[in-house]
Order: structure tokens, then C-alpha cells, then sequence
């Protein structure tokens, strides 16, 4: 099964796992979920969930002006981020479980 | 792809190209939409780019293809564009192919930036340029109606260049003619601007001057307010009447300061130049020189009007002049009207006795004068001369003695 389909799913929460952690600019977003495991994730969606989280209320997001080059644009977490990080963990965990339980050998039927 | 060196990541072309490419999928988005999506990404494909050599678009795709997923990833609609007119597609590929063709090129990426940095003032002077077309042909004054028109002209050409109205079909073919046809006129703009600058600055000069120059006498490029003649013996004459080369009176501009004007401590006075007057009280500004006399400025809260004093000659500014070469130290007949070109040194002069000097005392106004051409310090008309009689120590007319032979008779 390729991942990618599963990350769609749950990008937004490993997103908000990630900059709750520590407020981060797009591509440093990016780095720490390769590092954490996630190869598959594309630059381009992490980019595009930042912004959708912002637009949606849950992170906010100022600039920090550099002498070399561009500005960055860092993203943190705000209390509705972090609502909504415990509210879609909670959801992740429950529906590991199931599925879990799930895919554990089938107990011998009495 | 030259490999990440210590220089500056901002002006990586491979980078800025990329963005460039992305936006540009982008572009029928909001633009602050796409600033909102892309306004770091430069930065970070700057790192991402420092830390391998491998080509962006090789790891991470066409920049196409990025956009489209980062718009997905962002919530947005896939990519609909407005269907343009055949015309304007045909020209907006051809314009993308010839950018794309530019990108490659290390040196356009800064350039297009600065481009892109200056494209509001773009929106503003193409405003400006329709604005006044508009006023030229319909021969509006620059009043404050035109200043509205001209506001909401950058309005629209501003909204139009922030791509609010993109929506709108059928604006796009018509927004790239009003582009080239602002391009177009731009430098007749800008002459007509300069011209008209240049006039009214020339204008608000002449107003300064007062003596403008319609109107007075200037010699070499300053207001003349009074004329002093002198004799060819080099004393002063006075109410002599000057008249230009075609007979019409050489009168200044009325009311200059006299000499010490400024030295009038009364702010209620003024001392002026003032003409003298004919036999018909009018006041002639072609008899030099021009006395002096001090007015008393009306006031106008109690409705009086300005009253002179009597006028004072106003002393020349040279006590004496050198004699011309040649003149006898005896006095000289006044004007002679017709002298011979070979004026021998016993020429009797022509003066007829209404000619002699013995004139009335008062000024008597010409009206077809005809100046004669000679080279007497007093051009004087067929009318009798007018100078007095104190101003010169003798009044019978004698020959001009020992005159040069070549005197030219212009």
C-alpha cells in the first residue's frame, strides 16, 4: 500500500504534531517530518496544509526578516491549534486501535 | 546547476525560476492568495537546492505540478482558467515561451524581479497616460473633475494589474489593448507633460518679471525701465522720443521703481517711474528719460486713490559719456535727416531752420513719424526736435566741422 494516501489523511495532524513541538518555516516543517520517518510526504502538500491550517484558525504565522535573502515565514500553534491536534489525536489513536484489533490474527473461534 | 557556494541564495536562478514558474500556475488565484502560498518558498528551495545538485525539477517535479498539489494540499479549486480569446492565448504562449527562453539565461532572473517590482508604477503611469488622452480629446481643463477622473483611473488600472477583475470574461483582450496602446503614448505623454511644465514655469516667469515680453523693452535679457541719450559731444539729452524699426513708439512697462525706491522708509509710498505727458495728457513711456515721483499709495479701506507728487528728473546713470571720434568740440547741429555718405568736412547741414533746436518747449506728439537713418545720438522725426533749449549750450545751428569722411548712412 503506498503511504501517500494514507499521509493524505493525517498530514494535518502530523503538520500540527510537528510545529506544536517548535514553530518552524515551510521547508524546516518538511525536514523534521522526513526525519521523524515520513519520506513520502511532498514539499508541496506540506506547504499547502500549512497555509490551510492558518486559513482555518489553527496556526498562526509571522515573518522573520533575514540579511542573506528572503524573509521566512515561520507558522506556530495557536490554543485552537492545539485543540484540534488533541481532538484528531484522540480520533488517530481510536482508529489505530480498531484497526489493530483488527489485523491481529483471528482468535480461534470457541 | 552550479553547485551551492557561500554567495547570497536570493538571486538563484534556477530558484527564482522556479517560483516564477509556480506562481504562474498559480495565476488565477487571488494574488494574495498565491503570496500567501509562495511568499517563503524562495527561501526554502534555496536550501533545499544548497543541499544537493540535483536539478529542482528533478526532485520536485515539474513546477506545474507542484503548484497543482500545493494548491490541493492548500484547500484551493484545481486550476480553472477563464477561456480567453483565441488572440490573446496564442500571444500569452508565445509570451511564456519567450520568458521561458529568458529564464535559462543566468542574468535575466534579477532583471525580471526588478521588473516585477516596478510593474504598480506601470498601473499608475498607464492610468496617468489614458487620463489625459481622454482630457486631450475631449479639450477638458486640468481642473479638479479631471483630478477625480485621473484617481479613478488608477483605481481601475490598479485593481485590473492585481488581477481583481480576472473573472470577467471578454476584459482580457481588452486590458492588453489598453496596455500597448499606454505604452504607445507614453512618450508623447511625457512631452507634452514637459512642454506644458515648461510654459507655465515660463508663464509664472513672466509674471515675476513683470516686464514681460510682450510688453516693455529689455536689453539683453533685462527689463529696461528708463533710457538716457547722450549727444555725440557726450552730454546728457532729455525728452528725446525713441521709436523702434518700424515706427512704433519704444515704450517700457509702466510704474518701475526709480533709483532709490527702496530707500523710501514709508510703506504708504512709493517711488516710481512715471512718463511724461503730451499736449493731450497722455502719458508717453517713449520720452526718455523717465522722471521720478512719489506716490502715495491709496488705501483702499478708506477709498482713496493713488496720488503723485510732481516728478523730479531722475539723474543719469552715467554723468558723461566719451564723445564720438570725430566730433568737434564745438557744439553739433541736432539732426541732421539726410547726410550724404560722403560728407565732406564743410557740410552744411541740411537743418533747415524748423529744423534748429529753438523748438517749442513742450513735447508735441508725431503721428507718422519717420525716423531717418542717421547716426546722431537724437533720431529725430520730421516733427520738429524736441529738446530743450537748456540742455544745450547753443541753439544755432552750425556745420559739423571736421566730420569723418566714411560716416555710414545705414
Amino acid at each position: 500500500m503506498d503511504t501517500t494516501q494514507l499521509l493524505k489523511g493525517v498530514l494535518d495532524l502530523a503538520v500540527l504534531a510537528v510545529v506544536q513541538r517548535e514553530d518552524g518555516y515551510g521547508y524546516d516543517v518538511v525536514r523534521r517530518l522526513r526525519a521523524a520517518g515520513l519520506d513520502d510526504v511532498g514539499d508541496a502538500s506540506v506547504y499547502g496544509t500549512l497555509r490551510r491550517l492558518y486559513a482555518g484558525g489553527a496556526l498562526t504565522s509571522y515573518v522573520v526578516p533575514s540579511e542573506e535573502g528572503p524573509h521566512r515565514k515561520y507558522y506556530g500553534i495557536n490554543a485552537h491549534g492545539r485543540s484540534l491536534l488533541e481532538t484528531q489525536s484522540k480520533t488517530w489513536r481510536g482508529f489505530a486501535e480498531t484497526m489493530q484489533h483488527l489485523l491481529e490474527p483471528t482468535e480461534a473461534r470457541p | 546547476m552550479t553547485p551551492a557556494s557561500g554567495s547570497s541564495t536570493y538571486a538563484r536562478p534556477d530558484v527564482v525560476a522556479y517560483v516564477a514558474a509556480v506562481r504562474a500556475r498559480l495565476d488565477d488565484l487571488d494574488p494574495t492568495e498565491v503570496e500567501e502560498l509562495t511568499g517563503g518558498l524562495a527561501a526554502d528551495l534555496a536550501d533545499l537546492a544548497a543541499e544537493s545538485d540535483d536539478p529542482l525539477a528533478q526532485r520536485l517535479g515539474p513546477p506545474t505540478a507542484y503548484a497543482d498539489e500545493l494548491r490541493a494540499a492548500a484547500g484551493l479549486p484545481a486550476r480553472g482558467r477563464v477561456r480567453r480569446t483565441g488572440e490573446v492565448e496564442l500571444l500569452r504562449s508565445n509570451v511564456e515561451e519567450l520568458l521561458g527562453r529568458l529564464r535559462s539565461d543566468s542574468r535575466w532572473p534579477p532583471v525580471e524581479g526588478f521588473l516585477r517590482s516596478i510593474r504598480p508604477a506601470w498601473w499608475v503611469l498607464r492610468a496617468v497616460v489614458a487620463g489625459w488622452l481622454l482630457l486631450r480629446f475631449f479639450g477638458g481643463s486640468f481642473g479638479f473633475a479631471a483630478l477625480l477622473l485621473l484617481v479613478a483611473f488608477v483605481v481601475v488600472s490598479v485593481e485590473l494589474g492585481r488581477g481583481r477583475w480576472r473573472e470577467r470574461r471578454g476584459l482580457s483582450p481588452l486590458v492588453l489593448a489598453g496596455n500597448l496602446l499606454a505604452a504607445v503614448l507614453v512618450l508623447p505623454f511625457i512631452s507634452a507633460a514637459t512642454t506644458a511644465g515648461a510654459t507655465s514655469s515660463g508663464e509664472g516667469h513672466r509674471v515675476y518679471e513683470g516686464v514681460s515680453d510682450a510688453q516693455g523693452v529689455t536689453n539683453a535679457g533685462r527689463a529696461v525701465s528708463n533710457v538716457f541719450a547722450f549727444d555725440e559731444q557726450g552730454r546728457p539729452l532729455t525728452d528725446v522720443q525713441l521709436f523702434d524699426q518700424d515706427g512704433r513708439p519704444l515704450e517700457v512697462s509702466p510704474g518701475s521703481p526709480a533709483p532709490g525706491a527702496d530707500q523710501l522708509q514709508d510703506p504708504s509710498r512709493s517711488l516710481q517711474l512715471v512718463p511724461s505727458t503730451d499736449s493731450y495728457g497722455r502719458p508717453r513711456y517713449n520720452v526718455f528719460p523717465l522722471g521720478a515721483a512719489e506716490v502715495i499709495l491709496g488705501d483702499g479701506a478708506s477709498g482713496t486713490s493713488p496720488t503723485s507728487l510732481p516728478p523730479t528728473p531722475v539723474p543719469p546713470p552715467l554723468v558723461a559719456v566719451p564723445p564720438l571720434a570725430g566730433a568737434a568740440p564745438t557744439d553739433a547741429a541736432s539732426g541732421t535727416p539726410t547726410q550724404s555718405p560722403s560728407a565732406t568736412p564743410t557740410d552744411v547741414p541740411s537743418a533747415t531752420p524748423t529744423d534748429a533746436p529753438t523748438a517749442a518747449p513742450t513735447d508735441e506728439p508725431t503721428a507718422t513719424p519717420t525716423i531717418r537713418p542717421t547716426d546722431e545720438p537724437t533720431a529725430a522725426p520730421t516733427a520738429p526736435p524736441t529738446t530743450r533749449p537748456s540742455s544745450r549750450p547753443t541753439t544755432a545751428p552750425t556745420s559739423a566741422v571736421s566730420r569723418p569722411g566714411p560716416t555710414p548712412n545705414r
